[in-house]
């Protein structure tokens, strides 16, 4: 077992002021199996409106808000500790769902001929889940400013270059494929400086996080915020807003040991 | 009895000025036109409408309990009646209600089931339309007419009365309300379907609201007032769809949606009607699969036949549809309003060729039909009367227990040959009259 304290911020600075501010946030991370959340505090400036906890579909916690007034900014800052039971695995049972490609997981012709490359014949499903994971790693090159958010798994194949939540899509697509339920996961890891994206693959009875773009297994260091099918499932912040303002976005994160 | 109940072109002019009217996008642009109105009613026996009723309450409860099955179990799936295929990669399977049951249980609160007849009598369903089915206040506002201009033809006869909708509807929506007022959630005037938003809810005494009079607070849904307090909603029969319905679950792009009102559904403090994520259920290619839903769910035999339906998907109907295209009419699953579909003895050889093609690589977005010969219902056209298709939408009102409206919305078409008889097509309406029995 080991014990983090985990510090993550993230900024938003509008161009202009904005009203009718209303925001879902998937930032508090939750206890499960692997991972015992204590005193998570969240902190949203400005301190206005409406703030009411929720749950959605996929089990997440939702901190959700409103606020009416204008404000120029808005920021979220969540901290708290985190006693990791388990390097790599909960027990949890898959909703069907998680089978079948999400929004941006649907396979192209990139993704197939990918997968008919790389699939392995073992009968175990970890095996083949791990192996594709290693494919994908060797075949990507990591760069920043090349992939959106809302780019798919199948675009970024065919570039061979992007982000971790980029490689963490192609990986799905891949494993969805191979009829293995998983899950795309948003959370915190110790280099990073930002959130990081890994995928968590279901064997029947456990859920084993695969980080594909460092090519392992999760370790102690990660700590989950929340899952989806994809990131379109569970963005860690997502809002609407009046106001005809751009925002640039600041994020910072923190995992040490405690 | 097949004589027009009263002057049709009295009744245009009301249905007019009233603001009957339907509006369509086309080329980008909006456009409203009127629903063209034939006074001729269609006459439904009473022998036939409880054949009609019993089908129709059948296949309604077993499309809500399929609807509750495969957002939770899925046992229909595991028990190999619906390939899963056909659910969670459809359109309208949504993952954010799945793991959820909708306050007391129902998904399909209102159905628009349309029904043809063939011209031996039989009656088959053409379409279930289980999300926002429009249609219901046409043939209520024109019989209302009907009977300020002519009201000696209600007083002695034994048409049943229709103005029950608004109590049937109002049941409805108090029946799943879980504590508040009731509201119709319209996106506004710019709406095809506007005049019927606002007119049922002044039938129903349900409060006409757009987005930006509503608002979520602790996962509770509210109408803002005009002082600036605040009104709990307990149901909302909303009346824009499943992507627009929350920007923060959906279409983040959305302008007519409410932020937060998933998470009040899904805490249990708002009925929705109808439910999201109902769309996966009223696809025409699970149509295919209803009779056999029936008999899982209910043990019954179906009472109302579906038109005989081929799907591509499976080997066997594949060859069929391939070889008899000529014959058969095309339908893509995924649209609705009398889209894409297309009929195989309309295509070149060209056409029909390539459709060939087109179905083989992509078998599941298309359905194949038998073209039903449907009967054709004397329509009054400048002075003549004449003969041309038509179908019946039929509206199904599930709460305490599921009723049929003893009404319905007949839409028939205009053009001599034509078997499209939508009104986004172009097609016109009549009066719907139920017979008592003797």
């Amino acid at each position: 077992m080991k014990r983090l304290r985990f510090e993550y911020e993230t900024k938003l600075e509008f161009t202009r002021s904005v009203t009718s501010h209303s925001f879902t946030l998937r930032c508090v991370p939750f206890s499960d199996g692997r991972q015992v959340i204590t005193e998570p505090v969240c902190d949203i400036l400005p301190k206005t409106g409406s703030i009411w906890r929720s749950r959605d579909s996929f089990g997440n916690m939702l901190i959700c808000g409103r606020m009416d007034e204008p404000h120029a900014e808005f920021a979220f800052k969540v901290t708290g500790e985190a006693q990791i039971l388990n390097s790599c695995e909960s027990y949890g049972t898959a909703p069907e769902f998680y089978r079948f490609s999400s929004p941006l997981t649907v396979p192209g012709e990139n993704i197939a001929a990918f997968y008919k490359e790389n699939a392995s014949e073992s009968a175990d499903l970890l095996t083949r889940a791990v192996g594709l994971s290693e494919s994908v790693y060797k075949a990507m090159t990591y760069e920043r400013g090349v992939t959106r958010v809302g780019t798919t798994a199948e675009e970024a194949m065919e570039g061979r270059v992007g982000v971790c939540q980029d490689y963490a899509h192609i990986l799905l697509a891949l494993l969805r494929m191979d009829g293995i339920r998983s899950r795309y996961v948003s959370g915190l890891a110790f280099e990073c400086g930002e959130t990081h994206a890994w995928v968590e693959v279901n064997d029947g009875s456990r859920w084993i996080g695969i980080d594909p773009t460092h090519n392992r297994l999760i370790g102690d260091c990660y700590i989950k915020l929340c899952h989806g099918r994809d990131y379109s499932d569970c963005p860690i912040e997502r809002g609407i807003y009046l106001g005809n303002a751009g925002s640039v976005q600041t994020i910072s994160s923190r995992v040490t040991d405690s | 009895m097949n004589t027009p109940v009263a002057d049709a072109r009295e009744i245009n002019e009301l249905l007019a000025r009233y603001g009957v009217k339907f509006g369509i996008y086309k080329h980008g642009t909006f456009k409203e036109q009127l629903f063209p109105f034939d006074a001729i009613p269609r006459i439904i026996t009473a022998e036939d409408f409880a054949d009609i009723e019993k089908g129709l309450v059948q296949r309604v409860d077993a499309l809500n309990m399929f609807l509750k099955d495969i957002y939770s179990e899925g046992k229909i799936i595991k028990d190999g009646i619906v390939p899963e295929d056909f659910v969670y990669i459809s359109k309208g399977y949504l993952a954010p209600c799945a793991g959820f049951v909708p306050p007391k249980g129902i998904y399909s609160h209102i159905s628009g089931i349309d029904l043809v007849q063939a011209k031996d009598g039989t009656w088959y369903i053409l379409e279930d339309n289980l999300r926002i089915p429009s249609g219901a206040s046409y043939p209520l506002i024109a019989r209302e007419l009907c009977r300020m201009t002519s009201p000696d033809v209600f007083e002695n006869s034994r048409i049943a009365d229709n103005r029950n909708y608004a109590s049937l509807l109002r049941s409805t929506m108090d029946y799943v309300n879980c504590g508040g007022i009731n509201v119709i959630l319209t996106p506004g005037r710019y709406n095809a379907a506007y005049f019927e938003h606002s007119y049922l809810a002044e039938k129903t005494g349900a409060v006409l609201v757009q987005n930006t009079d509503l608002f979520v607070e602790d996962n509770i849904l509210y109408m803002k007032d005009y002082r600036g307090g605040k009104t709990r909603v307990g149901a909302v029969y909303r009346r824009i769809s499943d992507e627009y319905l929350d920007p923060l679950t959906f279409l983040p792009e959305s302008l007519i949606g409410v932020a937060h009102i998933m998470d009040a559904y899904r805490a249990g403090n708002v009925a929705i009607i109808n439910a999201p994520g109902n769309g996966v259920a009223d696809d025409k290619g699970i149509y295919y699969f209803v009779p056999k839903m029936i008999k899982y769910y209910l043990g019954e035999e179906p009472i109302l036949k579906n038109a005989p339906t081929y799907l591509p998907f499976y080997e066997e109907d594949r060859k069929y549809v391939l070889d008899n295209l000529e014959k058969l009419v095309v339908k893509d699953v995924s649209e609705a309003g009398g889209y894409g579909v297309v009929f195989g003895r309309d295509m070149t050889k060209q056409e029909l060729s390539d459709w060939r093609k087109l179905i083989t690589e992509q078998s599941r977005r298309f359905i194949a039909q038998e073209v039903i010969d449907f009967i054709d219902l004397e329509v009054a056209e400048n002075g003549e009367t004449v003969m041309r298709k038509a179908d019946l939408r039929a509206f199904v009102l599930s709460g305490d227990k599921t009723r049929v409206w003893a009404s319905g919305l007949t839409r028939f078409s205009r053009q001599a040959d034509s078997f499209v008889v939508n009104s986004s097509q172009g097609g016109g309406f009549k009066d719907t009259w139920v017979l008592l029995p003797e």
